[in-house]
């Protein structure tokens, strides 16, 4: 039998060959690596996704703690107005509201507080009488759909009509006109706020006119 | 060390509500509730940045950041302001007072904390 020689041609052929085989690996590898960055790189995007729908819960959370952690603080009428418009002008976004309270027997409701809007329109409301006066004999929040803010609305649109409950009774409603520019329309988290308001704030409300003035004299003589 | 943040503004809610934002991000926090008070504290605590509200009373918050930028001791130090107006003419005022960046009310936290550790970085 003839030994098989294995010439200079064979050597080419067999280099030839085991580089190709080497590329296609390579190759398949490639494939493989591009599809885990891939996969990688969506599971990144729902990380985020996560993280911002987190972070945004958390401020909701952050938010409805401070607005009751404020109402619960204050001692005195003038205070609680105080921080009701904080509350209104600084984790709402409006400028323009109005506080009414209603009145004995609830015929209608007198306005205690206001800010850029003209007052004198709003000086009583009856019972009834348009969105503001449904928001008193219902008891049930008005909320304005779609854009409301200033370059949207005309000056003195209502937005929004928040109901203040002691129960079922309602001592009081908040009524929110254009809100800033920077902030177009009411979010899920401004109706979470709203519901604490409608419960916390009445209470709140409640509570500082029925606490002697001089029994916080008594307890703290430097806040005279 | 921890980076210190003064913040300036006359409503106890929206300073309650930068203390929730920023608590737990590691920053040290002093707070001042007027203009002319943000001023004395930018001074004396030497705060990394200042988080300056615009309408307040006694010194509002231009003129304190006018006031911050033109002393040797803080002038470093960069300014964000927190605003409820958005428009384009008080935008300009507040960069030409000094300001580093600006936020707008209702404040969003993720925002914030984005500007600050920007700023600060």
């Amino acid at each position: 039998m003839r030994d098989k020689k294995f010439g200079p041609g064979d050597y080419v052929r067999e280099v030839t060959e085991n580089t190709r085989q080497y590329i296609l690996d390579l190759q398949g590898e490639n494939g493989r690596l591009r599809r885990l960055i891939a996969e990688a790189e969506v599971e990144h995007e729902r990380f985020v996704e996560r993280y911002v729908t987190l972070e945004r819960e958390n401020m909701n959370l952050a938010n409805l703690y401070v607005a009751s952690y404020r109402l619960n603080e204050v001692t005195d009428t003038q205070g609680f107005l105080d921080v009701l418009q904080e509350i209104i002008v600084n984790l709402v976004g409006c400028e323009e509201h109005a506080v009414f309270e209603a009145t004995e027997g609830g015929a209608g409701m007198k306005l205690v507080r206001s800010m850029g809007i003209d007052a004198s329109r709003y000086e009583f409301i009856a019972r009834g009488d348009g969105e503001l006066g449904a928001t008193l004999a219902t008891g049930e929040l008005f909320l304005r759909p779609g854009d409301v803010n200033n370059t949207v609305l005309p000056p003195g649109t209502l937005s929004a009509c928040v109901p203040l409950r002691l129960g079922s009774v309602v001592v009081g409603v908040i009524a929110l006109f254009r809100l800033l520019p920077q902030k177009s329309q009411y979010e899920a988290h401004d109706r979470e706020l709203f519901s604490l308001l409608g419960a916390h704030a009445a209470r709140a409300w409640y509570c500082t006119q029925r606490l002697p003035q001089h029994d916080l004299v008594h307890q703290n003589p430097a806040a005279v | 060390m921890q980076k210190k943040i003064l913040l300036v503004d006359d409503s106890n809610t929206v300073l309650l509500m930068e203390r929730m934002m920023l608590k737990d991000q590691g920053f040290d926090l002093v707070t001042a509730s007027n203009g002319k008070e943000g001023v004395e504290k930018a001074v004396r605590e030497r705060p990394d940045l200042i988080l300056m509200d615009v309408v307040m009373p006694q010194m509002n918050g231009f003129e304190a950041c006018r006031e911050i930028k033109s002393r040797i001791e803080t002038k470093h130090i960069p300014v964000i302001l927190v605003t409820t107006r958005s428009e384009a003419s008080n935008v300009q005022v507040g960069f030409e007072s000094g300001c580093s960046d600006y936020v707008t009310k209702p404040i969003n936290g993720v925002e914030l904390v984005t500007k600050i550790k920007s700023l600060l970085a």
